[in-house]
C-alpha cells in the first residue's frame, strides 16, 4: 500500500493506521509532508509498519530540513514510476 | 508498459503546492509514455481558466513575483493537453465560484463528476487525488 | 482498470471537500463502481442527519443500496451518540476500516 501524503498534520499517522491495518506500507511524501521524513518521526512510522519512505526532491530542496537515513529522495520521473510502475494500491490521504 | 493515470486535483494555484505538484507529475508521466487524465474539482477549477494578465506595473516585489510564478499552473495544464492529456472540470464548482462563463485554457473540457470523472475512472490504472 | 472505490470524508459539514466526497461516491455508485463511503475524523459531523444537501444526497445513496459507514471512535471523540447517526449509515469500529479498504482498488480522502 503506497500512501500519498502532502500534508504535515500529525493526524495523518492515524489515517495510515486506520486504512493500512497490517498491510505493508510505503509513504510518498510531497510538499509540506516531507517533514515526516525527518528523524523525529522515524520511530513512529516504523511502529506503524512503514517500510519505505520516498521524498519528493523539489519539495525537499525548498526546505531546510535533514532527512533520516531510511528515506529515498525521488524526482517527478521516479514518482511516476512509483505510482505507475507496480500494482500497489494507492491511498491518497 | 503504458498506463493511465487519473489525477483528481482539489486545490487551486497558489493556496498550496498541490496544483504545481499535480501538473509536474502529469508531465513526468507523459514523458514516460503514460496517458494522463485530470479532473479539476473544488478550487482546482480555477486553474482551468485562461489567465487574464494586467497591463503595466504589477505593484508586486520582484522576489514575490518569482515566488508566485512557478505555482501558476495554466501553462503546464495547456502543455499536458497539447501532449494528449485529457482535462476536464466540475462545472458545478465553477458555477459556485462565479467563473463558469470564463474562457478555458485551450483544450480543457466542461465536465461533471458523474460524467467526466467516472468516465476517466473506467479507463484508469491509478487514481491519485491531490487536495488539502 | 479501476472498478472499486472508497471515499473517506474527513472534513466537517461546512467544508466543500466533504460535499465533493459524497458527490464522488454518489457518481461512482450510480455508474456501476463498487463504492464505499466512510465518514471519519471531522467528517462524522456530516453523518448526523443535518438539514440540507449533504443529507439529501446521503439519503439517495442509501436508498440506492449504497454502502456507507461511520467510525465509532471518531463519533465518541466528539461526543456524538451512535443513535444520532442518520438511519442506514453503519457505525463500525476503526479496526474494520482497513478491511473495507482492502476490498477496494483505490482509497481517497476528502
Amino acid at each position: 500500500m503506497l500512501f500519498f501524503v502532502n500534508k504535515p498534520e500529525e493526524g495523518i499517522l492515524d489515517r495510515i493506521a486506520l486504512i493500512g491495518g497490517d498491510e505493508d506500507k510505503a509513504l510518498l511524501l510531497v510538499g509540506d509532508a516531507v517533514t515526516f521524513g525527518t528523524s523525529f518521526w522515524e520511530d513512529r512510522l516504523e511502529d506503524l509498519g512503514v517500510e519505505d519512505i520516498y521524498v519528493n526532491k523539489s519539495s525537499l530542496e525548498a526546505r531546510n530540513i535533514e532527512l533520516s537515513d531510511g528515506c529515498e529522495v525521488v524526482d517527478y520521473d521516479e514518482i511516476a514510476d512509483l505510482l505507475l510502475g507496480g500494482d500497489e494500491k494507492i491511498v491518497s490521504l | 508498459m503504458s498506463k493511465t493515470l487519473t489525477i483528481m486535483l482539489l486545490s487551486g494555484a497558489a493556496e498550496n503546492e498541490d496544483a504545481e505538484f499535480a501538473t509536474r507529475l502529469a508531465l513526468a508521466a507523459q514523458d514516460k509514455g503514460h496517458k494522463v487524465q485530470m479532473y479539476l474539482f473544488g478550487n482546482a477549477v480555477n486553474i482551468s481558466k485562461k489567465e487574464t494578465p494586467i497591463e503595466g506595473d504589477l505593484h508586486i516585489q520582484q522576489r514575490l513575483v518569482d515566488h508566485i510564478e512557478p505555482t501558476k499552473s495554466f501553462d503546464r495544464l495547456a502543455e499536458i493537453i497539447s501532449r494528449g492529456g485529457d482535462v476536464s472540470t466540475c462545472h458545478t464548482n465553477e458555477h459556485a465560484r462565479g467563473i463558469e462563463f470564463r474562457e478555458y485554457v485551450e483544450g480543457v473540457k466542461w465536465g461533471d463528476v458523474g460524467g467526466s470523472f467516472t468516465k476517466y475512472l473506467m479507463t484508469s490504472d491509478v487514481l491519485l487525488s491531490v487536495g488539502h | 482498470m479501476l472498478n472499486s472505490v472508497c471515499c473517506v470524508v474527513a472534513k466537517p459539514l461546512g467544508v466543500e471537500q466533504g460535499t465533493l466526497g459524497i458527490r464522488s461516491a454518489w457518481a461512482c455508485h450510480q455508474n456501476g463502481f463498487e463504492t464505499k463511503l466512510v465518514y471519519a475524523e471531522e467528517g462524522v459531523w456530516c453523518a448526523i442527519g443535518n438539514p440540507g444537501y449533504h443529507t439529501s444526497l446521503l439519503k439517495d445513496l442509501l436508498d440506492e443500496d449504497g454502502e456507507v459507514c461511520v467510525v465509532r471512535e471518531d463519533l465518541e471523540r466528539r461526543g456524538i451518540a451512535p443513535e444520532s447517526v442518520f438511519e442506514g449509515v453503519q457505525v463500525i469500529p476503526a479496526s474494520e476500516v482497513a478491511e473495507i479498504c482492502e476490498d477496494v482498488e483505490t482509497v481517497n480522502y476528502f
